[in-house]
């Protein structure tokens, strides 16, 4: 799993590649926890993304909480076929706003 | 007489046996990956079976043993009658069903939303079967996906 991180004044936009499984779904979210400071617009860009597994699931969820919780947006940008299906499976594509 | 089956070593042994860390999860992945290629499984399934993987190697790592850690062992095996990949995870830590464990409310809302569970519901999802049995103080649950042929 890589993360590229782009941030431009308060909005901040995550690159994702690889699979968030249940070793790369820590990583993410430590990386996200360090890029957080004075983010209120998160983009999540999962278009290179393999797979996803709870764990990963468990990472987007929170990041999606704690962007409500400062008044802030996220959104989740190029999601694939497989990941769409998992997301509809879960109930997470009535949940999250996916672009 | 018994059935045909084929059985996958991981390198010369018999099984894979592994600390049960999450961080161990790589080498579980690219040995899962390999046999699913070798068996020609399609991308969208060979993700299946590496996210119930995934799943069920995850939750053996955090409860079983509780504060302390032990072994995981699993077994590859393909039945080419019935078209079936047959992963086997044993270990022999406390008893736990996860088939009995409930299933997640999908309809709830987000800061209601428990992810807990929902690592089980996915895997009952995403295979065609799911068997768990408790044998001589172990816990042994078997993920099972069928290998579909192009026109199925």
């Amino acid at each position: 799993m890589k993360a590229v991180f782009d941030k431009n004044a308060n909005s901040l936009t995550v690159s994702v590649e690889g699979s968030i499984d249940t070793v790369t779904a820590p990583e993410l979210d430590s990386q996200l926890q360090a890029n957080w400071e004075g983010i209120t617009e998160l983009i999540m860009d999962l278009a290179a993304v393999d797979y996803i597994s709870s764990a990963g699931l468990r990472v987007i969820l929170m990041a999606n909480q704690q962007m409500e919780d400062c008044d802030g947006s996220m959104t989740v940008r190029n999601v694939n076929d497989d990941i769409k299906e998992i997301f509809e499976m879960t109930g997470f594509d009535s949940l999250l706003n996916l672009e | 007489m018994e059935r045909p089956v084929r059985h996958f070593q991981f390198d010369g042994e018999a099984q894979l046996v592994i600390e049960a860390v999450r961080d161990n999860f790589p080498v579980l992945r690219e040995w899962i990956a390999g046999i699913a290629d070798e068996l020609q499984f399609q991308a969208r399934e060979k993700k299946q079976i590496l996210i119930a993987c995934d799943e069920i190697f995850t939750n053996i790592s955090i409860y079983a043993y509780g504060e302390n850690t032990g072994k995981v062992t699993v077994q590859a095996d393909y039945f080419p009658a019935e078209q079936e990949l047959h992963i086997v995870f044993s270990d022999n830590g406390i008893a736990f069903d996860p088939l009995k464990s409930e299933a997640p409310d999908i309809q709830s809302s987000l800061a209601e939303r428990k992810v807990g569970g929902l690592g089980l519901f996915m895997v009952k999802k995403m295979m065609d079967a799911v068997t768990y049995t408790r044998q001589n103080d172990c816990n042994i649950l078997t993920l099972i996906k069928k290998l579909k042929t192009e026109n199925q």
